[in-house]
């Protein structure tokens, strides 16, 4: 018996069957392949004898989602991988069209606050810097992802934050 | 003339891969190295290869690694010899080496009068001037006017660039080629500069157009000898900063290296500069070069040079603060080859640099013949915030330069880092780079050619691949794989190491 699966990287479609016996389907292609692992969430894959090391983001592994990050030959890949089920569920919610509402901007790394570049009720643009966090000796400026209103700003300048720390609230 | 002095135990007054360099030279010379570390770095690998460690109690570089006072404690509490600041930290900070002499302990570098001299940039420049060394023309007050700011222009000669005093990041940056710019120029660099730092104070100086970054290495003895070992081009840079090192420069001729060499000793020389120490110049496209600064310590970059020559600069400077004569004469300088430099760092280039932290999940690093690594991590470590991003350097050798570079593409393939970001990608796509490849690079390079969507070039396979690998990442394999034993007996060799030394 054979499972079907949507794998999408950079906005492209593909679909894989795994076979029984070590044969996998790509885009209609049927390929024998091996895989085996030394260490958790660690792979050597063998696709039609070409050999593939992957490495997964430790992430990837737990996350709930159907998302999945990974180093294949040291290239990223970010992938979502689907079954028919979830894809379905999927096709459902994106007909519900959103318009507006909040998103929660988080720290990327730990750092600490050096600058609040807005105010909250302003109006930003996509791009605008919104707040200034240095770490490693650098500054780096935290943008906002789309045109938007402040809702609200969670940190002061001076605020030392971790990986994840909330930031900033914005409208869209 | 110095008095000679044997060194019998070292303190390394760093971290990552520049303490374990140094701590190299000490073990092959049979001196002690005594390492130092704060709290983040107490597994750290420097800590694990030095013959002793001790405490700097904190985090922050300013309460450990840039502490003076606790790093003098230690120092003659433990009966150091010598200290070797590495690069960074408190490497150029002359009232350090002041407080070292002080304190009867030989400072591994120039004295913390030459320091002060040959570090400061204004005085730097004004001994270049003196002695008819070139340096970049412009002003060093901020402009007044608009009227001001033309004359000066017309003095030094355009094309000008106006820059933020308060600046650095390009802005408030502006290219005037003209006297009817001036004006609308001058205007506009002052508000982006108040609107980027609050100071709209802006000076100008000599627009060098294509500039390549190229410096000389100089090492002197406190017996009057001082020589250069060539130069290293570093024209590569991201924010202002090098990543891509390599000797000799593909533009730089017998000629040109002869006339640089030369301004370098002098400069040296008249600057009573001993020990190890880079003299960095701007060369333009016609091969005139301009003083830029001194770097008075051992550079990132210096296994590039050792790679060439064959020489061990680290136990050089051992050698030199020990008041030995330096073992070779300028003639005795003998270049061999092409080595080129990528330094790792724990950045995402995909993300204007953006430093990345967290985990070394994998980290393995490349060997092969004309490699060599230096490296201050392994698998495991988190890589802290605090100090430096830097990971590793890795250097290859070839008979000719297109030699070098295939070797390093290479064994860039070969380094495997997962958990983090890092340059390597970035470093692969400029190897790539066609004009690279030719030889054709100045500081600008990064910022005019790099684009993030080169950072990944997929064939058809590989796209197969990655699809397979998705889904058996997502499913067979989530619960099905069983996490490795990690516990590995542990080889008795070092301990071996550490009595034989204890009991010398």
């Amino acid at each position: 018996m054979s499972k079907r699966y949507i794998v999408s990287i950079n906005q492209q479609e593909y679909e894989v069957l795994l076979l029984a016996d070590n044969r996998v389907v790509v885009n209609g292609e049927e390929l024998p392949y091996h895989v085996a692992s030394r260490t958790h969430g660690e792979l050597s894959l063998l696709l039609d004898g070409l050999s593939y090391e992957v490495h997964a983001a430790d992430t990837s592994l737990d996350s709930q989602t159907n998302d999945v990050t990974f180093l294949l030959n040291g290239m990223e890949i970010r992938a979502t991988v689907d079954d028919p089920s979830s894809l379905l569920l999927k096709t459902l919610l994106r007909t519900q069209h959103r318009s507006s509402g909040t998103r929660q901007l988080r720290a990327p790394m730990p750092g600490l606050v050096t600058k609040i570049e807005v105010q909250k009720g302003e109006v930003v643009q996509a791009g605008q810097g919104l707040i200034i966090l240095e770490a490693m000796k650098m500054e780096n400026e935290i943008r906002s992802p789309e045109p938007a209103t402040i809702e609200e700003i969670h940190v002061n300048s001076g605020t030392a934050v971790e990986k994840g720390s909330l930031l900033i609230t914005i409208r869209y | 003339m110095k008095k000679l002095r044997d060194i019998k135990r070292l303190l390394i007054a760093n971290r990552g891969e520049i303490a374990i360099r140094v701590m190299r030279a000490c073990r092959e010379m049979g001196i002690q190295t005594v390492a130092v570390f704060s709290d983040v770095d107490r597994t750290a690998l420097h800590v694990m290869l030095a013959d002793e460690a001790y405490p700097l109690n904190g985090v922050t570089a300013a309460e450990t690694y840039l502490d003076q006072s606790k790093i003098l404690d230690i120092a003659r509490s433990k009966k150091i010899d010598a200290i070797h600041p590495g690069y960074g930290f408190l490497s150029e900070n002359a009232s350090f080496a002041e407080r070292v002499e002080h304190a009867g302990i030989m400072f591994v570098g120039p004295s913390s009068k030459a320091i002060r001299l040959m570090g400061g940039k204004t005085s730097a420049r004004n001994l270049a001037q003196e002695i008819g060394v070139p340096t970049i023309s412009g002003t060093i007050e901020p402009l007044s006017s608009v009227s001001e700011g033309i004359a000066k222009a017309k003095e030094i000669g355009f094309p000008v660039l106006l820059k933020a005093a308060a600046g650095g990041g390009g802005k408030g940056m502006r290219i005037v080629s003209s006297e009817e710019e001036f004006g609308s120029a001058f205007r506009m660099a002052q508000a982006e500069a108040k609107s980027a730092f609050g100071d709209d104070r802006v000076y100008l100086e000599k627009f060098v157009e294509h500039p390549r970054h190229i410096e000389i290495q100089i090492i002197g003895d406190h017996h009057g000898n001082v020589i250069h070992l060539g130069e290293r081009e570093c024209s590569i840079q991201r924010r202002h900063q090098k990543v891509i090192e390599e000797s000799p420069s593909p533009f730089v001729d017998n000629e040109l290296r002869e006339r640089l060499g030369e301004a370098a000793v002098r400069l040296a020389r008249k600057g009573g500069y001993t020990n190890a120490g880079t003299i960095e110049f701007l060369v333009d496209e016609k091969k005139q070069f301009y003083f830029l600064e001194m770097n008075t310590r051992l550079q990132v970059e210096h296994p590039v040079t050792e790679t060439i020559t064959g020489l061990d600069l680290v136990k050089l400077q051992l050698e030199v603060a020990m008041g030995r004569e330096l073992p070779i004469r300028q003639a005795d300088v003998r270049a061999t080859g092409h080595a080129i430099e990528c330094r790792i760092y724990a950045e995402d280039p995909a993300n204007n640099f953006f430093p990345s932290t967290g985990r070394l999940q994998t980290y393995r690093i490349p060997q092969g013949p004309h490699v060599r690594v230096d490296n201050g991590f392994q698998t495991g470590d988190v890589i802290p915030i605090h100090y430096d991003p830097m990971l590793a350097k890795v250097i290859t050798w070839g008979k000719s330069r297109g030699e070098s570079i295939e070797t390093m593409k290479r064994v860039l393939d070969e380094f495997v880092v997962s958990g983090i970001r890092t340059t390597i990608p970035f470093c692969m796509t400029i190897l790539e780079h066609p004009a690279f490849v030719a030889g054709m690079c100045d500081t600008q390079f990064v910022e005019r050619e790099f684009r993030p969507s080169a950072l990944w070039q997929f064939s058809d396979n590989d796209r197969r691949a990655a699809c397979v690998a998705a889904v058996l990442l997502k499913t067979e394999l989530r619960q099905s794989v069983d996490l490795v034993n990690h516990n590995l007996p542990v080889s008795n060799w070092k301990k071996k190491r550490n009595e034989t030394l204890r009991s010398s």
